[in-house]
């Protein structure tokens, strides 16, 4: 099952870490994805520009056919994968079976996102 | 005058001045013999009679308009005997013992205090829980250093802040009050926001290129929403997009808080 959401991020980035949160990776300029093994951002379509739309669902029903923009595994102790904005509240939210899953993103620009697509893989 | 002026004066001061009419011949006299004409006597009758009374400026007593900046050694030990007699020494708590502060040093204390303190609050106005890291210290001369330690890692702390966007940063110009934490701009606030991104770049970086599709500056509550523990009234400053995620991911790191 996926679920969608058109947003317009705070800081015009987001996170996709466990429900309770994870080890936010330290800031670089200019790159879009970044990562710690408990924390993925993503940088998001600039807020004040426009919306950017967020889906959230396996990977196997929301994979948009090409190559994933990242690829690597994320800690969800608790089992329910989420996506946080930077006050921390939870936008999407996703059950797992796994406290340690394959998360892939996919974005739509290089530079300029506003389509994420963010699949999960228990196996 | 004061009172210890006759140690400044030549023993051969004499061949330059114009005689006992001179005013400086008299002024160097005065200085000379230790005493001023009008300066009062011990009455006869008493013991003393007759001999130059203090008046709260004679010699021997220090001029209270007098603060010495020097360095001085810690305050205990034989240099701290002669700043005894000096003037007036003040005693000052430091570990639980109480040490005597010369007047140069309660000068120097009570400035640095206060500039840690205003560091320090101006710190906690954005990160209420910051304190500085304690520093040990056993003397006078230890604690104006601690002081100044205090400030320095304040005013560290508060361009750190600047620089990951929590405050007003540096190249801050104009901005236009925010009608609360939402980002329901209207048009007039985005273009206000541009206009002053136009002319004094982004506040945290001072770029005036907003890094963004459409060229519009993000605008910048400040404090910062998702940090604005103390409830603040915020305001809206340009910032450029790199600006904005680097204070996003500040913030998140740090726990941000509302």
């Amino acid at each position: 099952m996926q679920t969608s959401r058109v947003i317009r991020p705070v800081n015009s980035i987001i996170f996709i870490c466990d429900r309770a949160g994870g080890s936010v990776p330290l800031w670089q300029k200019d790159r879009q994805i970044l990562s710690t093994d408990s924390c993925i951002s993503v940088a998001c379509y600039p807020e004040q520009d426009g919306p950017t739309k967020v889906t959230l669902g396996f990977a196997s029903e929301v994979d948009p056919g090409h190559q994933a923009d990242f690829n690597g595994v994320l800690k969800a102790p608790n089992r329910v994968l989420t996506v946080q904005n930077v006050p921390r509240e939870t936008l999407l939210a996703m059950n797992v079976t796994k406290e340690i899953i394959r998360v892939q993103v996919w974005l739509n620009s290089k530079k300029w996102a506003d389509d994420v697509v963010i699949g999960v893989s228990e196996s | 005058m004061r009172p210890d002026a006759h140690r400044f004066l030549r023993s051969d001061w004499r061949r330059f001045t114009g005689g006992r009419q001179d005013p400086l011949h008299q002024l160097f006299e005065r200085a000379e013999h230790k005493y001023r004409p009008d300066q009062p006597r011990v009455p006869q009758g008493n013991p003393g009679g007759g001999q130059w009374t203090g008046d709260n400026s004679s010699v021997g007593q220090s001029d209270p308009r007098i603060v010495s900046d020097a360095p001085e050694l810690p305050t205990l030990g034989s240099q701290y005997a002669q700043n005894r007699t000096r003037g007036t020494v003040s005693r000052v708590l430091i570990n639980g013992q109480i040490v005597e502060a010369t007047p140069g040093q309660q000068a120097r204390l009570a400035v640095v205090e206060a500039q840690a303190r205003d560091a320090i609050r101006r710190v906690q106005e954005l990160d209420p829980k910051w304190q500085p890291t304690p520093s040990a210290y056993e003397s006078v001369e230890g604690l104006i250093e601690a002081y100044r330690a205090d400030a320095r890692q304040a005013t560290g702390r508060i361009s750190e802040l600047q620089s990951a966007g929590i405050g007003p940063g540096p190249f801050a110009g104009d901005s236009i009050p925010a009608r609360g934490p939402d980002r329901d701009f209207v048009v007039m606030e985005r273009a206000n926001i541009n206009r002053i991104g136009s002319e004094t770049g982004c506040h945290t970086c001072g770029t005036m290129n907003p890094r963004t599709p459409l060229d519009n500056f993000v605008l910048d509550h400040q404090p910062p929403t998702a940090w604005n523990p103390l409830g603040r009234p915020q305001r809206l400053y340009p910032q450029c997009l790199s600006c904005s995620s680097r204070q996003g991911n500040w913030i998140s790191r740090n726990g941000g808080r509302r």
